[in-house]
């Protein structure tokens, strides 16, 4: 769990998906690809090729639960979820986030 | 618990993937579904969203490596790889598989015997601290046996022991409610039990402090033959030797000391002449038995005992006069195992070793030459990016998948050859019927197969792939070089081992050939024995009734016995006190001499042939001159030249009134006493109406059973009783049984080793003759005709063949050096074995190479050129 800490990119990545679906409940893999770019309005682009490794990951670790389910246009599709492990995962992540975008913020005040 | 998901989905790699695949997919065809929204042709769309997910198979790769252990599942695709592989070769696989199989199966039936005889613990506690002692009499280097007396000094003196204890070895007979018997048991003094660490399973042991010492312990064996095991034992009464013992307790099954065939353990303090010996520094009791201090060298303890006997001897000269010569002391274990069985079960293990060390090259000349005919797969393997570390890495399971299988086949093979082992081993071999293939013995079984698989997988494996980097087609010419020095190593191994049985049996032939010096065939032996309680004249008598009776039975011809009648391993030096008109003779030229007591017609009985003067006849009393039959050697060694009939010696016991001269009445000739494989020594013989000695080892020359024997027996004496009925030819046999057992499993071994090193040989000059199959082709097309093609595969092998030959020849020079104690007439590089062995060889190889030579000349010309 810990060898991830220090990976930005991949923690931004983990901190991503966490977020969005600890505000939006259980999404597929294409959900919150377009969650993601929606808010971000298209900054964030998500490397698709890395997003289901890390959700796969990320259920091996014990932070998500996966099921399948029917989707909106009544296909199979694998259903995301957090579990509590995750919700401590996702409050780290962020806790990190901020000491780091903070920390990176006053370097960049510094005149 | 993630890890355990991970592994379980390595096995159900199948399933994850389509799931993740569906996954995958449905996340394109969203994207696809997306883009159409946007506008963009169903073209763009695609491939927009293939880039995004950047390569579908890539993407579902790491998908499933992030759900499994990826590298336990790369190792479970090797495997299975291996054994797809395996299954297309099965020539290749069969040969190696059966030659590791036996190799294997061979080594772990030997390793069984060897861990339960050398390498488990003796069931003693803390074996290591403790060790047995004697002293060595000053006078011929015999054993000298601590007496009572300075055994206590002993004890009260020592420090680096924390306490010792003394036992006798006898035998006598033994009796329950009047049923006589003859047993094995010890006399003990001392804390022999507490010493040795051991409580008995039913009831307790003597206690020296103990007021009555007429207690008995008994063996586990004693007590489920003679008691059925069952626990009112206690308390009842048994007769050992004449004297009445109270059974007090049982030992466990494994306690068996001083040896396995201890019967009982009786306080020495319940010997009738007990209190006479107590205070006779002179008369020996028994080997000490002592328990080092935590931590004591041997050398220390040694050192002090060395000091201590000294020191008894100065204190003590005339009492101690004979126990002049040092203190031997050895370990538990080392007294336990002897000399002759580690060397035995090394040699085997050496065998064992070098018949695997054969197997293993096989198996890597195979691989290699497989390897050779696999360079294109391989090649293409690296041209898709596998890593020489992965081909390695493959090449390696495949061959440790091969020594498993091995291993696992070796198993049965294993468990039969230990059964084998004991069956056919000579009697006496502590712990060895122990042996059976169990965990630990299984554990072995696997090291040595990942051990071999190792071994014979890794030099292929880094040729194969080193032939790849370079120039991709020539693996299959780098390689033959190697693969030829393996066959030549085979062939040199077999010829080691070939070279060793071959010795051995000739050995054993030359001692077949021996002529005892007596005739073996219809004499029947026996031990016959008289209950200890009699009068000693009463018992010489009923011994020479026993003689006139079984010689006057039916079917007898002649009967006879003899005191003792073998001196197998005793090297005791003697001499005699006076020889008439002879100055008296130094102890330097002592050698080896026996003075034995017989009864009736026992030379007739073993048709030994009188040379000169008489036998032995009823005018031969206790009140005539007392008189002796001596041996050819014993007439050389003292009457060379000389007529010894009628000279006088004296022995160191007095005979007759006033230790009048003994006369040589006889001569008889040489009997091999000392085994078949030792020269005879020097014999007299004194007839057992003079000397009174018991006569117990009966022969009988009769077409009679063992029936009539017990029966006549039976009827002298209610206390007789009749042991060890066999025919004399059955006890020559007996002696020869470790040497027979060494040469048999040599053989086996060596013959296994010539058909893997044919296997060798066959394979090889195969695979040359298929790698070659152009070359010849356009040869032929040349115009060379068949005896030529014929003539260039046979002189391949035959350099081959020669080479190993040779270098065997040199090894074997070397080895059998080891095994020179084992050799009877004949010498480690005797030239007979060695020509028979390289002729043997010769033959076997080229008779291996007859397939491979005949399909070279089969080869048709048109073919081979269009191959390739």
């Amino acid at each position: 769990m810990r060898k991830h800490t220090n990976d930005r990119l991949q923690g931004t990545l983990d901190l991503l998906v966490l977020k969005t679906l600890a505000s939006r409940g259980p999404m597929h893999g294409f959900g919150i690809t377009l969650h993601i770019e929606h808010i971000s309005d298209d900054i964030l682009r998500l490397e698709e090729g890395s997003l289901y490794p890390a959700l796969h990951r990320m259920t091996q670790s014990g932070w998500l639960r996966s099921e399948w389910g029917v989707s909106e246009n009544n296909r199979r599709a694998r259903y995301y979820s957090l579990t509590a492990a995750g919700r401590k995962q996702l409050a780290e992540e962020e806790r990190n986030w901020t000491a780091l975008t903070g920390a990176v913020a006053r370097v960049l005040q510094f005149t | 618990m993630a890890w355990f998901r991970r592994l379980t989905n390595v096995l159900r790699s199948k399933e994850l993937r389509s799931e993740i695949d569906e996954e995958l997919r449905y996340h394109m065809e969203s994207r696809i579904a997306a883009n159409l929204a946007t506008g963009m042709s169903r073209e763009e769309a695609r491939t927009d969203a293939l880039r995004r997910l950047g390569g579908s198979s890539l993407a579902l790769d790491r998908t499933h490596d992030a759900d499994t252990l990826a590298w336990l599942g790369t190792i479970l695709q090797d495997l299975r790889f291996g054994i797809r592989n395996m299954r297309a070769n099965p020539f290749v696989t069969t040969v190696a598989l059966l030659s590791l199989a036996l190799a294997i199966g061979a080594s772990t039936a030997i390793f069984s015997a060897i861990d339960a005889v050398l390498l488990r613990t003796l069931p003693y506690q803390d074996p290591d601290r403790i060790a047995l002692f004697w002293m060595t009499n000053a006078l011929n280097g015999g054993r000298a046996n601590a007496s009572v007396q300075n055994f206590n000094d002993m004890k009260a003196r020592t420090r680096i022991f924390e306490t010792l204890a003394m036992y006798r070895e006898a035998d006598a007979s033994f009796s329950i409610n009047g049923n006589s018997d003859w047993i094995e048991f010890a006399w003990v003094y001392g804390d022999f039990f507490s010493l040795l660490g051991r409580s008995p399973i039913v009831g307790h042991v003597y206690h020296a402090d103990s007021n009555n010492p007429r207690k008995v312990v008994l063996s586990y064996r004693l007590w489920q033959s003679r008691f059925a095991g069952s626990t009112d034992v206690i308390g009842r009464t048994v007769n050992v030797s004449g004297i009445d013992l109270q059974v007090i307790g049982v030992m466990p099954e494994d306690f068996a000391f001083p040896s396995k065939e201890t019967q009982l353990w009786a306080p020495a303090e319940a010997l009738p002449n007990w209190q006479l010996r107590r205070q006779d520094r002179r008369s020996g009791f028994g080997t000490v038995v002592g328990r080092l201090r935590q931590g004591a060298p041997l050398d220390r303890a040694r050192a002090e005992m060395q000091g201590i006997a000294a020191q008894l001897v100065a204190e003590y000269p005339q009492a101690n006069e004979d126990r002049g010569g040092s203190v031997s002391m050895v370990p538990l274990a080392a007294q336990i195992h002897g000399k002759t069985v580690p060397f035995m079960l090394a040699i085997l293990a050496g065998a064992v070793l070098l018949v695997l060390s054969i197997a293993c090259a096989n198996a890597a000349n195979l691989l290699l030459a497989r390897g050779a005919v696999r360079g294109r797969e391989i090649a293409l393997r690296v041209a898709l990016g596998a890593g020489r570390g992965r081909i390695v890495r493959q090449l390696v399971t495949e061959s440790i998948v091969l020594a498993c299988l091995a291993g696992v086949l070796g198993v049965p093979l294993a468990t039969w050859g230990v059964r084998a082992l004991i069956a056919l081993a000579p009697q006496g071999i502590p712990r060895l019927d122990e042996a059976h293939v169990d965990a630990r013995v299984l554990a072995f079984s696997l090291g040595l197969s990942l051990a071999t698989g190792v071994l014979f997988g890794l030099a292929p494996a880094l040729r194969i792939s080193r032939g790849i980097d370079s120039t991709r087609q020539t693996a299959g010419v780098e390689s033959r070089g190697l693969r030829r020095a393996l066959v030549v190593a085979e062939i040199a191994i077999a010829v080691v081992l070939l070279t060793g049985a071959g010795l051995l049996i000739r050995s054993f032939a030359a001692v077949q050939a021996v002529d005892p010096g007596f005739q073996t065939s219809r004499v029947l032996t026996a031990i016959l024995r008289f209950g200890n309680a009699l009068p000693r004249d009463r018992r010489a008598a009923l011994y020479r009734e026993a003689m006139t009776r079984i010689g006057q039975s039916p079917g007898v011809s002649a009967a006879g016995g003899i005191s003792a009648m073998f001196y197998i391993g005793d090297d005791a030096k003697f001499g005699l006190r006076a020889v008439e008109g002879r100055a008296p003779e130094s102890r330097e030229k002592w050698t080896a001499m026996t003075w034995s007591t017989v009864s009736g017609d026992y030379f007739q009985a073993l048709g030994v042939s009188l040379l000169r003067g008489r036998f032995f006849n009823d005018r031969d009393t206790r009140n005539t001159t007392p008189v002796v039959i001596v041996n050819e050697s014993m007439a050389r060694r003292y009457w060379p030249g000389e007529d010894p009939i009628g000279k006088g010696i004296k022995g160191f016991d007095p005979r007759g009134r006033n230790d009048e001269w003994v006369r040589v009445i006889g001569v008889v000739k040489d009997m091999r006493s000392r085994g078949l494989e030792r020269a005879p020594m020097a014999q007299i013989y004194e007839t057992q109406a003079q000397s009174l000695d018991e006569t117990e080892n009966l022969v009988v020359r009769a077409d009679a059973s063992a029936e009539l024997l017990r029966s006549v027996v039976q009827s002298i004496d209610r206390t007789a009783v009749l042991t060890g009925v066999t025919t004399l030819h059955a006890r020559l046999r007996e002696q020869t049984a470790p040497r027979r057992f060494q040469t048999l499993l040599l053989s086996i071994f060596a013959a296994i080793a010539l058909a893997l090193a044919s296997a060798g040989i066959f394979a090889t000059m195969h695979y040359s003759v298929a790698q070659r199959t152009q070359e010849i082709g356009i040869r032929m097309a040349l115009g060379a005709c068949q005896s030529q093609v014929v003539r260039m595969v046979l002189r391949e092998s035959l350099l081959l063949i020669g080479a190993g030959v040779g270098l065997g020849l040199g090894g074997s020079l070397a080895l059998t050096r080891s095994i020179r104690t084992l050799l009877f007439e004949v010498g480690p590089g005797d030239p007979l074995t060695l020509s028979a062995v390289s002729l043997l060889l010769m033959g076997t190889g080229l008779l291996a190479c007859y397939v491979p030579a005949h399909r070279a000349t089969r080869v048709d010309p048109i073919l081979a050129l269009r191959c390739d």
